[in-house]
């Protein structure tokens, strides 16, 4: 690729100027002359500005001083307009074919970029991020400082360009950048499509699986117990149907058996009222009995004694002192004499009155013991006998009782004969669990319908999880080969690049060899270059020592245009090279020399030189006379600070 | 004179008619005491002429005759007065009035317990009996008496 034309309009000192780099000859160089502030720097900048939307050349006074925007150099009316215009014309070759753009950046009211392709098979305008692809294939941003120089730039190269950027630049210029952000990419998009892929999904697959199978059984679990449930209060139903129908028949037995129990109860009170009463009739009776055994006796002991007290038969009692005081043989005399103890008359008398004293007592006895017991016996006896009379036929009663109640008993034992209330209790026992086994078979029935209701729900969400796992076992199947190319993108990928690394290196040190070579005359103090493992760059005498350090300006700008140069040829980008002031830090054979780089290297690419009349000196005429396609130089145009260009022959 | 005892007493041989259950309920705070109870074996012994001289006297006696009543007294005095004659001359010897009552009342027991009633337990029923037939005789007699008179 190379430049074709350069259209400025409104930028700096162009007003409106127009510069083109026709080739002719073998060489494709140009030089444009021009003396201290007439805009070659400028023109650089012009360049990079309609490019990249930047000045990288500007001065600081420039940049701090100058508004490229509306603001022409002082004393120049804008009678172009207002608006800012910087056109490069490009050309390359498309196979056999010649191809042409324009690069065009403008600032009217706003800012605009577009490239226009004027190729045969595709005449287009491109826009915006459209545009900018172009400028990457044309140069692209990151590599703008190894095509546009200036001496300053070159003398400093080394010291800008450590090994860590020299690589970054290398990587950037060889693709290897290019291929580091593919692997990059494509690690990145691995990273996505793992994710995609679900490393875990086979196992949740199998998760959900087994919970499937489990839910499964369960089910059947569940369908097994409904049904043993249903079955059981079915034969529940059944059982207490059969037992109602049973105790339907029997329906007042209990009543029955109720009353029997009551009448049981009543004939054993009557029972035991009637021992009470046995009991109180055997007293009475064994009571009674004497006094009526002996009513005769009785009856004719009274009469004896009434008939005794009748006659007066009853003597009174004689008190035992009295006949002890008659017997006193001081007071005893018979016949008006005293008898003495022993007398037959004394002893007869104190008989007498013994058997007085004795007899005496029967009254006693009778008034003591007997009277008034006599007819309290009776008394008694008829009191007795009364009650006797009375618990009798109390007795008799509770004996008719009984008999009634035994009667009644009978009854009922006939009316339940047939009747088992031990079977119609067992009925009841057997309807109270039929019932119990209902309510729980019932209760069952429930538990396990929410089961099965619960578990189906359960395994239809499952078998729509399993659904997506299976389309997202599916989409990870297919993501996993999708990963295998990117793996093997990748390997690709990373083995161009330990290659590209590899060519890299070996074609930068090799190319840098030999435009070294062509440029230095010292082939003893500046015998080989290298790049050591951090791409450090190295100028080696003969003798292997580090020459980089003794060089002068003239070789270090030297070995820096080598150094870009085998950079151009490594990237494969063919831009042209922009030089401000090449020649400006070298002087004789050196200026020749570099000189003479310059122009070999014109044979196999564009390049323009911005040149001060101060170092164009015979030793560079000499070697561009008569080799340079175009050579303009800068004049002043109408106004102060207007800058045209001039063809010099 | 023979002297009064102060304790009367009954035969070894009695003691099987005594506590006799159907005849004398253990049970119950109405029950006979022993001089009842020697009183219905005397007029049973009286009734049946069943005097028994007394042979083998159980131990302490059976009751004081401190516990006797009048109405006790006027039964023994009747019994004895009708057993020996009529004559009641000989209550002035308390202590065979109280002898023969002694030997009526062991006759008496052991006549009953000879009767196949007693065995059976029905003793009493049969003293039941009697004492109405006696009533109803009774009754029969004081309405001849009655019819009689008017």
């Amino acid at each position: 690729m190379r430049i074709e034309e350069i259209k400025l309009q409104n930028y700096r000192q162009y007003a409106d100027a127009a510069i083109r780099f026709e080739p002719a000859g073998n060489h494709d160089l140009h030089i444009v002359l021009g003396d201290n502030g007439l805009g070659k720097t400028n023109l650089m900048n012009a360049v990079e500005w309609c490019l990249y939307g930047e000045e990288y050349h500007l001065s600081a006074k420039s940049a701090a001083g100058l508004d490229m925007l509306h603001q022409p150099p002082a004393g120049m009316p804008q009678e172009f307009g207002s608006a800012i215009k910087v056109q490069v014309d490009i050309s390359w070759q498309s196979g056999k074919a010649a191809c042409y753009g324009s690069f065009r950046r403008e600032i009217d009211t706003h800012e605009t970029f577009a490239f226009l392709s004027n190729a045969d098979d595709d005449s287009k305008v491109y826009e915006g991020n459209d545009a900018r692809r172009w400028v990457e294939r044309f140069i692209p941003r990151g590599m703008r400082d190894k095509y546009f120089f200036d001496a300053e730039q070159l003398l400093h190269f080394f010291d800008a360009n450590d090994p860590g950027t020299i690589k970054n630049a290398l990587f950037k210029l060889s693709r290897v950048k290019v291929l580091d952000t593919v692997i990059s990419h494509l690690d990145d998009l691995r990273t996505d499509l793992q994710k995609k892929s679900s490393g875990g999904l086979s196992g949740k697959i199998n998760d959900l699986v087994q919970e499937k199978e489990r839910l499964k059984k369960e089910q059947t679990q569940a369908q097994k117990d409904l049904d043993g449930a249903c079955d059981d209060q079915k034969k529940a139903r059944e059982g207490l149907d059969s037992v109602d129908m049973e105790l339907r028949k029997t329906a007042d037995a209990h009543d029955l058996d109720a009353r029997r129990q009551r009448l049981e109860k009543d004939r054993e009170d009557v029972r035991e009222t009637l021992a009470q009463k046995t009991h109180q009739r055997t007293l009475l009776v064994t009571r009674i009995y004497p006094t009526l055994a002996c009513l005769e006796a009785l009856i004719a002991f009274q009469a004896v004694l009434l008939k005794k007290e009748e006659n007066k038969e009853i003597p009174p009692r004689v008190a035992p002192e009295v006949i002890r005081a008659i017997l006193d043989k001081d007071h005893v005399c018979l016949c008006g004499e005293p008898i003495s103890e022993g007398d037959d008359h004394y002893k007869r008398l104190a008989e007498l009155l013994s058997l007085v004293e004795n007899t005496s007592r029967f009254g006693e006895i009778v008034n003591t013991k007997v009277r008034g017991g006599v007819p309290a016996l009776l008394t008694g006896a008829k009191k007795d006998v009364t009650l006797a009379r009375e618990i009798m036929q109390e007795i008799d009663d509770l004996n008719t009782r009984i008999t009634t109640v035994q009667r009644e008993l009978s009854d009922i034992h006939d009316s339940l004969l047939g009747l088992d209330i031990q079977r119609i209790d067992a009925l009841e026992r057997s309807r109270s669990s039929f019932v119990q086994h209902l309510e729980f078979s019932s209760g069952r029935i429930g538990q396990q319908k929410r089961l099965l209701v619960s578990s189906a729900d359960r395994l239809q969400q499952l078998e729509g999880d399993l659904d997506k796992a299976m389309q997202q076992a599916n989409v990870a199947k297919a993501t996993l080969s999708r990963i295998a190319v990117v793996d093997r993108a990748r390997q690709a990928c990373d083995n161009a690049r330990q290659e590209r690394i590899g060519l890299i290196r070996s074609a930068v040190e090799h190319d840098f060899q030999d435009r070294l070579g062509e440029l230095m005359w010292k082939t003893q103090s500046f015998a080989s270059v290298d790049l050591d493992i951090n791409y450090g760059v190295h100028v080696r005498d003969d003798r292997g020592h580090d020459a980089l350090g003794t060089m002068s300006q003239g070789e270090t700008q030297a070995v820096a245009i080598a150094f870009t140069l085998a950079l151009h040829t490594v990237s494969g980008y063919e831009g042209p090279l922009m030089i401000d002031a090449p020649l400006a830090k070298t002087t004789g054979r050196m200026r020749q020399n570099m000189a003479q780089m310059l122009l070999e290297l014109s044979k196999s690419k564009q390049v323009v030189m911005f040149v001060m009349p101060s170092e164009f000196t015979s030793e560079a005429k000499e070697v561009f006379q008569g080799n340079t396609a175009t050579f303009n130089e800068l004049v002043q145009g109408r106004y102060e600070k207007e800058t045209t260009f001039g063809m010099r022959g | 004179m023979e002297e009064v005892g102060e304790i009367l007493y009954i035969d070894a041989a009695d003691e099987p008619f005594y506590n006799e259950t159907s005849v004398f309920p253990a049970k119950g705070d109405n029950r006979l005491s022993n001089t009842e109870k020697f009183l219905l074996a005397m007029a049973y012994g009286f009734r049946n002429r069943a005097e028994k001289e007394i042979t083998r006297r159980v131990g302490g006696g059976f009751f004081r005759r401190s516990y006797l009543q009048p109405e006790h007294y006027a039964l023994i005095y009747s019994v004895i007065s009708a057993h020996t004659g009529g004559d009641p001359g000989i209550l002035l010897d308390q202590a065979r009035v109280l002898q023969i009552a002694q030997r009526l009342a062991h006759g008496g027991a052991v006549l009953a317990q000879t009767d196949p009633d007693f065995k059976k337990g029905c003793w009493v029923e049969k003293l039941e009996e009697s004492i109405f037939q006696w009533l109803e005789r009774k009754d029969d007699s004081n309405a001849e008496k009655t019819n009689t008179a008017g």
